[in-house]
């Protein structure tokens, strides 16, 4: 029997550590790294109103629920449904209730009701692929929503798995300036109709936020998005995973190594000015927003 | 012993002689146990843990939604 340092049966080895780890050591491994990420990077204050950013999946109620039971701040759900057939009326079930069972408020807007046409819609009137409408008008509508609500801070639930991959898409795609949403806490300049977006999982494997769910009770459906094979994000977390495999904290390193190159382009990026877009006033950092650029391309009519 | 696919939610049936590590079990299967949490018996457990015949495992991927 593998064991724990503290003698008990070992469920999980975290790399980070090198060490073996027993239930209970895992959850104070898990918790206090999160609880070290915020404190570290200062990314909730004592006055902070959080909006966390939840989908009905495991990682997003995962941080729902450790930000309720560690913080004392007003904490709520924000649900964005795209509108994606025999997928979100799933997820969404399973939101609902552990919403209720956590005690937090959820509020819930629709692309159909916010945007004027759901995401499977989008898909098929539009050219491009469902991911970028998916991303920019969840982003958009996020931000808008969380500002309306009176939210200060918006929290994601984005792992060390996603960052990892987002480095490496964007590195793949010289996209310097998608750089920017990466990060502890992004945004570079401050806007009064910016949310700053948090994450505190970011230093966590997405197999650790997994097991902290389990372990805490969460155990929601799975489901695969349909779109998601036409992802390129799911190309490269394929190979992430099978590299992994081969090469132990190989995510980490790639997060770890890209954080001082960071650090550099948003201090380069600084002098970025921060608008509102001349059609909807929503912040953006060019003329006209991405999600009307979307709207006028799919013939939605712009109010 | 009896496997969950939670992914699929299918059951199948593997036959094991004696004991086996969950990895090389999952290898056989094709999967990366790299991005899969199993469950034995109810509970979490290690890749490096042993199964036998009569032992239930779920297999649950790390990866889902979007």
């Amino acid at each position: 029997m593998v064991k724990c340092s503290c003698g008990k049966r070992a469920i999980i080895y975290v790399k980070v550590k090198g060490k073996y780890m027993c239930e209970d050591c895992f959850l104070r491994y898990f918790e206090r790294t999160a609880l070290n990420t915020i404190r570290r990077h200062k990314l909730i204050d004592k006055r902070d109103k959080i909006a966390v950013g939840v989908s009905g999946g495991k990682d997003s109620l995962a941080l729902l629920y450790f930000l309720n039971e560690h913080f004392d701040n007003e904490i709520f759900g924000i649900f964005i449904n795209e509108g994606i057939k025999g997928y979100r009326e799933i997820t969404s079930k399973d939101l609902r209730k552990y919403c209720k069972r956590f005690g937090v408020e959820c509020y819930e807007f629709s692309f159909k009701e916010e945007i004027g046409m759901t995401l499977d819609e989008m898909v098929k009137r539009g050219r491009l692929k469902p991911c970028s409408y998916c991303g920019v008008f969840r982003r958009y509508l996020l931000n808008k929503k969380a500002r309306g609500l009176g939210a200060t801070k918006l929290a994601m639930a984005h792992n060390l798995d996603d960052e990892a991959q987002t480095i490496l898409m964007n590195l793949f795609t010289n996209d310097v300036k998608r750089f920017m949403r990466l990060g502890y806490m992004t945004g570079i300049k401050t806007h009064p109709k910016f949310v700053p977006r948090i994450k505190p999982f970011r230093l966590l494997y997405e197999k650790e936020v997994l097991v902290y769910g389990l372990l805490k009770g969460i155990r929601v459906t799975y489901i695969q998005c349909p779109y998601a094979e036409q992802a390129y994000r799911v190309r490269i977390a394929h190979v992430l995973w099978k590299l992994e495999r081969k090469y132990p904290l190989l995510k980490y390193n790639v997060v770890k190594v890209f954080d001082p190159k960071l650090r550099e382009l948003k201090e380069r990026a600084k002098d970025e000015e921060l608008r509102e877009c001349k059609i909807c006033g929503e912040v953006t950092n060019r003329d006209i927003c991405k999600a009307c650029e979307f709207k006028r391309e799919l013939k939605i009519p712009i109010s | 012993m009896r496997v969950l696919r939670e992914w699929d939610k299918r059951q199948i049936e593997v036959k094991i002689k004696g004991r086996r590590m969950i990895r090389r079990v999952l290898e056989e299967m094709g999967i990366n146990p790299e991005e899969y949490v199993i469950i034995k018996n109810k509970r979490i457990v290690g890749e490096w843990e042993e199964v036998k015949d009569s032992d239930e495992l779920v297999i649950i991927p790390v990866v889902s939604g979007g």
